[in-house]
């Protein structure tokens, strides 16, 4: 390698200048074309995105030899690499972060639908050399460094979960300047994302889910590797991710149950980033932009950096409260004048409060153990631990996100206002508050279709009578 | 009038003011690649005459003596239609008051097309800049044409 290194032209690796490839035949004979995408793999390597089988691929596959010529888009300044063609990847992280990336520069360049990769060419660059010319003076860059290590400072005095999404994404607004964003937790037995916290939205979307594979958070969360796009693309939009997911849950219950997505409705810029949990993709930091080219290669470090420290500090809370010991039952409250009708159906463990949807999933069926003992025994007080231990609960394998199921659940509530709360009183411990009489209602997975309208008459109670 | 690839409409073409980039073989079997600032398409003698900045495409101009074949791609931003041509025959020679004037003409439409195409103007002032005394011209006899443009229709030879 030259001294000039390939992180130090990153930049030139955005897009907006598309690139230049010569290539030569076996015979010597030279072609030369426009190149839609170089990206970056490592200080070391790139890939080239194959779209067509053309004269370039055929010279490249023959000779394994190309010379690239990219531009600055900030400075002007000219870069030529010599590139050693290594292999192609046709699926992967690296094939799908180039995916999304290209739909990007495809819409950018007005060729949605043109544009489609095939493959990712991976090569190693030989040499960098600056290309003598004119070069524009580079204003002066913000320390990304600094605010990582600021925002990470601010996650690490957090000590729930819930202060932990909030402080990050305030962070996130006060350091980076990023006004759209949120928190999403993996449902890895459904195969979606549901929103645990939202900063920069009409509607805090908090409950969306987003399946898994679907637009750049969907593929960010499948494939574990952030997912950055600078140019809005409708192939990678949420509207297709949340019309198949109404699609298959079927539309008239999906359209009781589907809480909107809150995301832009005409974003230019997006990233995704994984949140590792310990084995596994445990959720995605999502931000977005409504200017084009908002975060770049330095901007998607910086985060990448935020959200694996959200990972560590999730496991780090959700451990610390997994430990807190049982709540024992009191005695029973003072029975409110007004009631509340808790319908649960148990195909999908949804949670109407009278007529209105609340929650479905492991969250409503959490809510739906705290209403029957609180009728039941009269109890308010409960622990993480006894909830990650009750059969009922049907909790997924991979039981550690139970602690963003419950901050879930309690910002559901919260933002209803209405007369059930769940407040923390003390490390993985919480209470039920209630202002009204809970009249529970169970409706069993036979009889829910026609008790699923929201404007229907109750269904019958599974036991035959109202519990209280 | 000889034949070859190059006819009128494709000759506007190549002198309206668009990205031209080029390529040779280096002494060492490796691609070259270069761009060129303007150019003078003569469709009668079917032959371009590319006009380039010497210092940025020092190796570039020192190779096509020996390699004795090149290619020339011109794309318009916007449009993105794209034709290469593939040629020997080269000359190298220095710029005439003619080729210096060109290069002028067709940088500042080119400027033009970027700055619709959503460069600011200082981006794309600075992307067309160019060093008048440091201009040199390279000529070549194209003897195939080929369709560029992204999409189906890609890589085909135009007619001769």
């Amino acid at each position: 390698m030259s001294q000039l290194n390939l992180d130090a032209i990153r930049d030139c690796l955005e897009g907006f200048v598309p690139a230049k490839i010569a290539t030569c035949d076996a015979e010597g004979i030279p072609n030369v074309s426009i190149l839609s995408q170089v990206h970056y793999v490592d200080r070391e390597h790139v890939a080239l995105s194959y779209q067509f089988f053309n004269k370039t691929r055929r010279n490249v596959l023959a000779t394994r030899r190309a010379h690239v010529q990219v531009v600055d888009p900030v400075t002007m300044a000219h870069y030529r690499l010599r590139l050693a063609y290594l292999e192609t990847q046709t699926e992967g992280p690296l094939f799908e972060t180039m995916k999304a990336r290209l739909a990007g520069i495809a819409t950018y360049d007005g060729m949605e639908g043109v544009f489609r990769l095939l493959g990712s060419d991976l090569y190693r660059v030989l040499s960098i050399e600056r290309v003598p010319g004119l070069m524009l003076p580079a204003p002066p860059r913000r320390s990304l460094l600094g605010a990582a290590r600021r925002c990470c400072a601010r996650m690490s005095a957090c000590t729930e979960l819930s202060d932990l999404f909030d402080a990050t994404l305030a962070e996130l607004r006060a350091l980076f300047g990023i006004e759209h964003a949120m928190v999403l937790m993996a449902d890895a037995a459904a195969s979606h994302l549901y929103t645990v916290a939202s900063i920069g939205y009409a509607h805090s979307g908090i409950g969306s889910e987003v399946a898994v594979g679907e637009g750049v958070i969907g593929v960010c969360a499948r494939e574990g590797v952030p997912i950055r796009i600078t140019h809005a693309t409708s192939e990678y939009g949420y509207g297709r991710a949340v019309a198949e997911s109404a699609r298959r849950s079927g539309m008239s219950w999906a359209s009781m149950t589907e809480i909107p997505f809150p995301g832009l409705q005409q974003p230019h810029s997006q990233v995704a980033l994984p949140i590792l949990g310990e084995s596994r993709v445990a959720g995605v930091l999502f931000v977005e932009s409504t200017r084009a080219m908002t975060f770049w290669y330095d901007d998607e470090d910086a985060l990448a950096v935020i959200a694996s420290h959200l990972g560590a500090m999730m496991r780090a809370i959700q451990h610390e409260e997994a430990a807190a010991p049982a709540v024992a039952a009191p005695g029973p409250a003072p029975e409110p004048a007004r009631s509340l009708v808790v319908r649960h159906y148990q195909a999908d463990d949804s949670i109407f409060l009278d007529h209105d949807y609340l929650i479905k999933g492991v969250a409503g069926a959490i809510f739906w153990k705290l209403a029957r003992e609180h009728v039941q025994q009269g109890r308010t007080e409960f622990s993480n631990r006894e909830l990650r231990l009750d059969p009922e609960i049907r909790l997924p394998e991979h039981a550690e996100n139970l602690e963003a199921r419950l901050v879930l659940l309690q910002r559901r509530l919260a933002e209803r206002a209405g007369c059930v709360r769940i407040e923390k009183c003390g490390r993985g411990r919480f209470r039920l508050e209630v202002a009204m009489k809970l009249v529970l209602q169970d409706v069993g997975p036979g009889s829910e279709s026609a008790a699923r309208g929201a404007t229907q008459p109750a269904a019958r109670p599974r036991d035959g009578s109202e519990m209280r | 009038m000889t034949a070859g690839p190059l006819d009128a409409e494709l000759a506007a073409f190549c002198e309206s003011g668009v990205s031209i980039v080029v390529a040779c073989r280096g002494p060492d079997g490796w691609p070259i690649v270069g761009l060129a600032v303007a150019c003078a398409a003569d469709a009668a003698a079917q032959r371009l005459r590319l006009i380039l900045s010497r210092e940025p495409n020092r190796a570039l101009l020192s190779a096509v003596a020996q390699s004795g074949a090149l290619a020339a791609t011109f794309s318009q931003p916007g449009s993105h239609r794209s034709i290469q041509f593939k040629g020997g025959a080269l000359r190298e020679d220095a710029a005439h008051p003619d080729d210096i004037r060109r290069a002028a003409e067709q940088t500042d439409a080119f400027c033009r097309t970027l700055v619709q195409a959503g460069y600011s103007e200082a981006l794309a002032s600075a992307y067309c800049a160019h060093n008048p005394a440091d201009l040199a011209t390279l000529s070549f006899s194209p003897s195939d044409a080929f369709l560029q443009t992204p999409g189906p229709g890609a890589g085909g030879a135009l007619p001769r």
